[in-house]
């Protein structure tokens, strides 16, 4: 069974004809009691998605069960699958072009997304999404677009071990954050031109570390 | 099962298949279910496995794992774990047995662990020991 969200934020984009017949729109906190009375979806996806039930024969490409993690193993503590009505921005913060790791490749495309644009301190960005020192120094910012009918699985950030982060010292760690959801796009590589639109790598930028909304002002 | 009979068996079930974590005794090596690989090809030497891995997107070059002293292996449809091993090493990031714990060094300092109840490789989510 599918459940259509609520219309609190809805564009006209959304009204846009599905792939197939959906049910009725019924608010997010209905929708989130039906599919897990713990979890509430944001307002901020009202209208843009539809929850989808694990017997939904789509379910399984979001493959949510990579993207839920224990305590202090990162990823998110709890989610829902969710299968966009419109097309969604998504945002990731990466190291920028001329840092690549030891096979060649930059980390500007990977599983981890934030549909809420980036705002604030980079040092808060980094307590707010639980992203470790060693895994990504968020100083560039690629802003893409989920596209209608893409599948993918969000939810609350997990705590993060300093194990998890790889840091020696025992020293790095973050607590869960229930406020900040974060999108999991299995393997968006090879969902590229279909699921995920990305702009030529020149239009991102590289971020003001004090307003990451904004680029950096070159000297 | 030493290094040769875990690279045969590598080879066999997990080459191709998609995985996501990489830990060394817990730790991980790579920013969690951020990237994913796949196992390219095995090679044993004496008591060390080497397992090659490529971005799952075909993108980039090779990178190595060694496991030095590999003992005990399970593979399941989501990861492997090799149970022992003294020393592991992948990039710049290295963990070997001291004692009762293990020292993991990276890029960023070395530190000396408790050993967990896990295994001393994982890739991906392996399955839970019996």
């Amino acid at each position: 069974m599918k459940l259509l969200l609520a219309l609190l934020l809805l564009s006209s984009d959304a009204y846009a004809k599905p792939k197939k017949p959906k049910p009725a729109p019924v608010t997010p906190a209905a929708a989130a009691a039906t599919t897990d009375p713990v979890l509430q979806l944001p307002d901020a996806y009202a209208g843009k998605v539809t929850v989808l039930t694990p017997d939904d024969p789509d379910y399984a490409r979001a493959h949510i069960d990579d993207a839920i993690e224990p305590e202090g193993d990162g990823g998110i503590s709890k989610g829902l699958v969710v299968e966009l009505l419109t097309d969604v921005p998504v945002w990731r913060l990466w190291n920028g072009p001329l840092k690549k790791d030891s096979s060649g490749n930059t980390n500007r495309l990977g599983q981890w997304w934030a549909a809420r644009a980036p705002a604030g301190t980079r040092d808060q960005y980094r307590i707010d999404y639980e992203v470790c020192v060693a895994w990504n120094d968020l100083t560039w910012v690629a802003g893409c677009t989920l596209k209608k009918g893409a599948v993918v699985a969000v939810g609350p950030g997990q705590s993060v071990s300093a194990q998890t982060c790889g840091d020696p010292s025992g020293q790095e760690a973050y607590p869960a954050d229930p406020t900040h959801w974060q999108v999991f796009i299995y393997q968006p590589w090879t969902r590229m031109g279909t699921e995920l639109d990305c702009p030529p790598e020149t239009q991102d930028y590289m971020d003001d570390p004090n307003d990451i909304s904004k680029p950096l002002l070159q000297p | 099962m030493d290094a040769h009979d875990i690279a045969t068996e590598l080879r066999a079930r997990f080459r191709g298949q998609p995985f996501s974590q990489i830990r060394f005794w817990g730790f991980s090596t790579v920013p969690p279910n951020d990237q994913g690989w796949v196992l390219v090809s095995t090679h044993a030497e004496e008591d060390r496995l080497e397992l090659a891995f490529v971005h799952h997107s075909g993108a980039g070059r090779p990178s190595i794992i060694t496991v030095t002293e590999p003992s005990g292996l399970r593979i399941g449809a989501r990861g492997v774990a090799i149970d022992a091993a003294t020393r592991l090493h992948l990039n710049d990031s290295e963990a070997w047995r001291e004692g009762d714990g293990f020292v993991i060094r990276t890029a960023r300092g070395e530190g000396r662990w408790p050993l967990p109840e896990g295994p001393a490789l994982s890739l991906g989510r392996p399955p839970e020991a019996p």
